[in-house]
């Protein structure tokens, strides 16, 4: 029931938001704000409530089963272990985040503006909790269209291709993902004679075991696009970029997050031997996406844009440890998502309420901030540290591990990623230049120290922000045991047989079956 | 014909017994509301009789029909969208035409015609009611006569529908002159070698033809937006739901699974589906007016709709009659809000996108449920297309048409390009030129509340109307 409480949460928060601009502006930024408060309350009472996981993978710690479309074989079935919990408690966290950020920003059809919010908040709430693929794939569709409408209608002056693109790109993934769940719907109705979405019934299901790279393809095709991987990326910059703070924060923030989450939750567990011949691939997109981001964010003159091609490389290294099979890469790859999530969120924060401030994200344009807005300086650099992986900040312990994960399977990928760590720094360092500690443009348009400083709310939240981040980063082992268990398939040893994603396709057809350990264990044949 | 056999004719009696009726009451007084509400009562007792008897289907009736569960199912809800259109119809005529009660006749005649064109199960009757679907609407959509762009849709559906309408008597003649036999599904030439398989081929080929008219496949689309655009938009809703999904069942019973894979007729069903799904979908990128990127996007999604066709079998059957009814509420929800919007002149209608834009600050309701139908045929979750999509998808991965359902993703992609356009236009600042305020008389906002409850009920709560659908195929 606590589950269906994650849902309803901010399902009923988004109307009551938008009912309650009958009364006043204030109302509704209220509500919202509550309604999100509300969600990481519950988010924290359900992993509290239930320490011991059920037996069995994934190890659940809440379910909710209800008949739905018994017909087709569809139940809306809610279930959630450690990593589920922690991303809803993100997911409510940054809603909060998302709500302080528009208070001064979004001044018009503010009802509409947090309904949408909250709306969006609640679809990917549940692809986090969604244990059925119909209800996934409901979910996964339903978060689109609220995030279309807060950059369609509220975004930047380019807003309208943004969020087409966006949608566009996000929608072929989505109908591959469709046709891939109803192949697999149907082989195991064929094979087994049930008919049915449910994920337990499906995982390890000999349909699935057996099923071509192909169908597997169909989930990496919408996961892939979210998380990006690139060369999936093109829509990100533009939507990340064009999108009102807020829209940006859950975008970053969360939206990735579920592309990587498909991974881990679905494409992994589901789809053992197809996934590691999608491996080798999936570990080198993985590693340009890292490379590729990090340079790109080099010439970028837009604040957002710039964090914009940060994140395509952070979500890189998800992508490594998902695929590099081992279950540290994995973990490292889970905990980047939260790091990423927090880290990410605070620089879009940052980077929209210095717009403004300032009335431009230009970063030629900005300047010499410093004297004016120390403590947004002092704020900005903390989070540009911790997404150049500063030891001592979260980011640092999640990269290190993937990195130390894939290593064994492939060293030049985990070359490549370390590679990727020193461009970020680089470019992390030029943007605290540039925008606070540089000299201030020759014809600023605005009188810089008359910008007004971070307020209370804003300082507050981003103050959680780095402290969560300290956490992971000091002391990351509670976070990693919740999450641990959740992750990836179940029988991926925590060494995993070295070099087997690494092997040539030909090669591995050649081995004889039932190499020791890992995924190929639970392959027919 | 027995007394049983007249007795399960029972719902398409009493349309034909209305138009008897209606036609003796003209002949005393005219009077709007009467013809409006004698066309409603009849074709809601008739949708409800059907569904009554879907219970326990007789079967075949006569040498000419069959009453199964699938053309019941399609007989009550294709009278229930007529239902729709003859409540649309009253508040928009009444404002629009003298002498509006002729249309409730023949919005009676058609939807008769349109019910038993599903139920037909003789190449007779099939051609018999599909003749009395097209002569109705014919007149129906160029009703508003002093509209010249109803006149207009009205002669170029008149040529199109007699050019369909030969191709399939010719069908017809050569299927019959292959086989000697007239039941349908037609039972290919034994042995399948030889001219007679040719002719019967050629015949299969015209069939499809004719009823790929109706249906506006590509290539047969070309009168589609203009005739979607001219007609008065309760006509057009007619055009979309009934004559749709008459000639759609009429599809289903002449080639659902009879066509045999690599049949002439298959692969021809499969190259028009593709033709469709994509063509519809590129055309209707290039529109500006909400009712000529209805009729495009039909074109499409009637191209969806022969997946389940090509699939056959209990979960094609499930799949045609889910979609087709989620399609319906749909359609009619959209082209109901378009009935109501004011027009700029009298006769005018509000269609074009920039007639709607800001429709939400104007009146919040009417654009609700205009957004919601764009947001349904887009496919898009707590709608009922989404699901009628997961349908369709699954239909079609069960007969693996690997090929048209990647067809199908590329076309809902572009599809949402104009929906969302559609949208976003309703959420945006208003137009300073936009029309006076929206007279919603009370039939008619119960009818747009109807649909939209059950357009998001469908959505939602889908093992409603699945529970109906899974018996199609028994």
């Amino acid at each position: 029931m606590i589950l269906l409480a994650l849902l309803l949460v901010p399902f009923a928060g988004g109307v009551l938001a938008w009912a309650a601009e009958t009364v006043s502006p204030l109302a509704v930024r209220w509500t919202a704000l509550c309604a999100a408060a509300l969600e990481l309350v519950v988010a924290a009472v359900a992993w509290f409530a239930y320490p011991a996981p059920a037996a069995g993978w994934p190890p659940w710690v809440a379910q909710f089963q209800a008949e739905w479309v018994p017909q087709l074989g569809i139940s809306f079935h809610l279930a959630a272990d450690g990593l589920s919990l922690a991303l809803i408690a993100l997911t409510g966290f940054l809603g909060v985040a998302g709500v302080v950020a528009s208070w001064r920003e979004i001044t018009q059809r503010v009802g509409l503006f947090h309904f949408q919010l909250l709306w969006a908040l609640a679809g990917v709430t549940g692809v986090f909790l969604a244990a059925d693929l119909f209800l996934l794939y409901f979910m996964w569709e339903l978060m689109l269209v609220p995030m279309y409408f807060l950059i369609a209608l509220w975004g930047h002056e380019d807003r309208r291709r943004a969020a087409m693109k966006f949608f566009l790109f996000t929608q072929a993934g989505g109908l591959l993902m469709l046709i891939a769940i109803a192949s697999l719907y149907v082989a195991h109705g064929r094979q087994t004679g049930v008919y049915t979405f449910e994920y337990s019934a499906l995982l390890g299901s000999p349909a699935a075991l057996g099923a071509s790279v192909w169908l597997a393809l169909g989930f990496v095709a919408a996961f892939a696009v979210k998380l990006p991987a690139v060369p999936l990326h093109p829509w990100l910059p533009d939507a990340h970029t064009q999108a009102p703070t807020a829209g940006s924060i859950v975008l970053a923030g969360l939206l990735l997050k579920t592309g990587a989450y498909g991974f881990l939750r679905f494409v992994l567990p589901l789809f053992p031997a197809a996934s590691a011949e999608i491996a080798p691939y999936a570990l080198w997109a993985g590693a340009a996406g890292t490379v590729y981001g990090a340079f790109l964010a080099f010439p970028q003159r837009d604040l957002k844009r710039f964090v914009a091609y940060t994140s395509v490389s952070h979500m890189g290294y998800v992508l490594i440890g998902a695929f590099a099979g081992s279950r540290l890469a994995l973990t490292g790859a889970a905990l980047e998502m939260l790091c990423h999530g927090l880290g990410t969120g605070a620089l879009f924060m940052i980077a929209g309420a210095l717009m403004d401030r300032a009335g431009t994200r230009d970063m030629g344009r900005l300047g010499g901030l410093l004297a004016a807005l120390p403590r947004m300086n002092a704020w900005t650099t903390a989070f540009v540290l911790a997404s150049i992986g500063l030891p001592g900040l979260g980011n640092f312990v999640a990269e290190f591990l993937v990195l130390a994960g894939v290593f064994s399977v492939s060293p030049a990928v985990a070359a490549v990623g370390a590679a990727a760590m020193i461009a970020s720094m680089v470019y992390g360092v030029w943007l605290l230049y540039d925008v606070f500690q540089g000299p201030a443009p020759v014809a600023g348009d605005a009188d810089a120290s008359r910008l007004p400083d971070l307020r209370g709310p804003e300082a507050a939240v981003l103050a959680v922000m780095t402290a969560g981040l300290v956490w992971l980063g000091v002391y990351p082992q509670p976070a990693v045991s919740a999450i641990e268990a959740g992750v990836g398939p179940p029988d991926v040893p925590v060494a995993a047989a070295p070099a087997r994603a690494a092997r040539t396709a030909a090669e591995r057809a050649e081995a004889p079956a039932g190499v020791p350990g890992g995924a190929r264990e639970r392959a027919p044949r | 014909m027995t007394a049983a056999d007249l007795g399960a004719m029972a719902p398409y009696s009493v349309i034909a017994a209305a138009v008897a009726v209606g036609l003796a009451a003209l002949a005393v007084r005219r009077s709007h509301a009467f013809a409006a509400s004698l066309a409603f009562a009849a074709l809601a007792a008739a949708s409800a009789l059907a569904a009554l008897e879907a219970a326990s289907p007789p079967g075949r009736v006569g040498t000419l029909f069959t009453l199964d569960r699938y053309s019941l199912f399609f007989s009550s809800a294709l009278f229930a969208a007529a239902a729709f259109v003859a409540v649309f119809a009253y508040g928009y005529l009444r404002e629009r035409t003298d002498g509006p009660e002729e249309l409730y006749l023949l919005l009676l005649s058609a939807a008769l015609g349109g019910s038993m064109l599903a139920a037909a199960s003789n190449l007779l009757s099939l051609f018999l009611t599909l003749e009395v679907l097209s002569v109705s609407m014919y007149a129906l959509v160029a009703y508003v006569r002093r509209a010249p762009e109803s006149l207009e849709a009205g002669l170029k559906y008149l040529v199109l529908a007699s050019v369909s309408g030969a191709a399939l008597l010719l069908g017809a003649a050569l299927v019959f002159y292959a086989t000697g036999d007239m039941r349908l599904p037609p039972a290919p030439p034994v042995p399948l070698a030889g001219p007679d398989a040719l002719v019967w081929q050629a015949g299969m080929l015209l069939l499809l033809a004719g009823l790929g008219f109706k249906l506006a496949l590509v290539p047969f689309h070309m009168w589609t937006a203009d005739v979607y655009q001219g007609s008065a938009s309760p006509a057009t809703a007619f055009v979309a739901t009934v004559s749709k999904g008459a000639a759609l069942a009429a599809v289903y019973r002449v080639f659902a699974g009879a066509a045999g894979e690599g049949g002439a007729a298959y692969v021809a069903l499969a190259v028009l589906a593709a033709a469709s799904m994509l063509g519809g979908n590129l055309l209707a990128l290039l529109q500006t007016d909400v009712k000529r990127i209805l009729g495009y996007s039909s074109v499409a999604h009637m191209g969806y709709l022969l997946l389940p066709v090509l699939a056959g079998g209990p979960a094609g059957a499930a799949a045609s009659g889910f979609y087709f009814v989620a399609y319906a509420i749909t359609m009619l929800a959209a082209l109901g809000v378009l009935s109501v919007l004011p027009g700029g002149g009298e006769l005018a209608e509000a269609s074009g996108i920039e007639d709607v834009r800001g429709l939400f600050r104007r009146n919040p309701w009417l654009a609700g449920v205009l957004a919601f139908a764009m947001l349904s045929l887009a496919g898009i979750p707590l709608t009922a297309v989404f699901v009628g999509k997961v349908y369709l998808v699954v239909a079609g991965a069960g007969a693996a048409l690997w090929g048209l359902l990647a067809t199908l993703a590329a076309g809902s992609v572009m599809g949402i390009y104009y929906y969302l356009r559609v949208v976003v236009a309703l959420f945006s600042r208003p137009n300073e030129a936009a029309a006076g305020e929206a007279r919603v008389l009370p039939g008619a906002a119960v009818a747009l509340a109807v649909l939209a409850v059950a357009l998001v009920w469908t959505g939602v709560l889908p093992a409603t109307l699945a529970r109906v659908a899974a018996v199609l195929g028994g």
